[in-house]
């Protein structure tokens, strides 16, 4: 079974370049890496990415 | 000496002096080779083109689509054309003759389904960057009979807001960038890869809809040789379409799901 980890409700899960509220880690991927920020806040970078990439 | 040739009526009189070339074609011949050469060139090209049209229409031709052409380069093809309402287009290419199908249906009107059919092509891939892009109308795309491998998709399908289905199986073993490419496409339904074919980060976090078909294809097509990689799912999707039973809402937590997810171990599966 591999491991998997679960972000509290309205948080979402990052090691600063994945991101979810569940996340099923590979094989050598430590949990401990992932932190939670909110949901506000990953919109934000969400956004900041698009801008990045000028859509 | 001086000679004095008569001709035949109507005919020059030549005043030629001996040790003295005189050119008697007075360059008419280059001229009307030239001439010959340009009105040949011009016949050939006109009928070539015109029988290479019939038969691109005669075999492009589907019913109650519009019919197609034979063309080399389809780059921004249909970019920002307006079609009449609820249109499909079958787009069959004898041969494509550069490496780029960038932005062929971006922000086009009315189009509600593509189909897209390389004959030939000298290149291993095709750079799809923007293909419907910002187009808010179109349906389907029909890359059953593709032809060819997905190269980068960067854009792809960014704010195709009712796209539901891409048919056909994807070979993305050459795709490198796949930038935003189906964000706020959350109508897509089904999409299907070319098994371990996938080998960069991909995110599918727009795509609600998604059905088991596509999400087990997406599993599957995650390449087994890569390290580091993520792909990122809808946890909606992924619920709805692998729930226990209906209403559940519970398919990030099957049996099913995570035995299919335990055959790709070198992955991280993120769901949003």
């Amino acid at each position: 079974m591999r491991v998997s980890i679960k972000a509290s409700e309205g948080m979402i899960l990052t090691n600063g370049e994945i991101y979810g509220s569940e996340i099923f880690l590979a094989d050598g991927l430590k949990a401990e890496k992932f932190h939670e920020i909110t949901k506000a806040e990953y919109e934000k970078i969400l956004k900041a990415q698009e801008e990045l990439n000028e859509i | 000496m001086k000679l004095d040739l008569k001709f035949k009526e109507n005919s020059q009189k030549l005043d030629l002096k001996f040790g003295q070339f005189q050119d008697l074609t007075d360059g008419g011949y280059e001229r009307g080779y030239a001439e010959g050469e340009k009105v040949g060139y011009s016949n050939g090209y006109t009928d070539g083109e015109t029988k290479g049209k019939e038969q691109g229409y005669a075999e492009g031709y589907n019913e109650g689509t519009i019919p197609s052409y034979y063309i080399g380069e389809i780059y921004g093809l249909y970019d920002s054309v307006v079609f009449p309402e609820n249109s499909e287009i079958y787009l069959r290419l004898a041969k494509l003759f550069n490496q780029n199908a960038g932005y062929v249906c971006r922000k086009t009107k009315n189009l509600k389904k593509l189909t897209l059919e390389i004959g030939s092509t000298e290149f291993e891939f095709i750079y799809f960057g923007g293909f419907i892009r910002e187009n808010t109308d179109i349906e389907i795309l029909d890359f059953s009979n593709l032809g060819v491998k997905i190269g980068s998709v960067d854009y792809f399908a960014l704010g195709a807001t009712k796209l539901k289905s891409i048919y056909g199986a994807l070979d993305f073993s050459e795709c490198t960038v796949a930038t935003l490419w189906l964000n706020s496409a959350n109508a897509l339904e089904d999409i299907e890869f070319v098994p371990n074919t996938i080998k960069i980060s991909i995110d599918f976090y727009w795509c609600t809809k998604l059905s088991k078909a596509s999400l087990t294809s997406i599993i599957n097509g995650l390449s087994a040789e890569t390290s580091g990689l993520t792909v990122t799912l809808s946890k909606t999707a992924v619920n709805k379409a692998f729930e226990t039973s209906e209403g559940a809402n519970d398919g990030s937590t099957s049996a099913e799901w995570l035995a299919l997810i335990a055959t790709k171990p070198n992955w991280n599966i993120s769901l949003v």
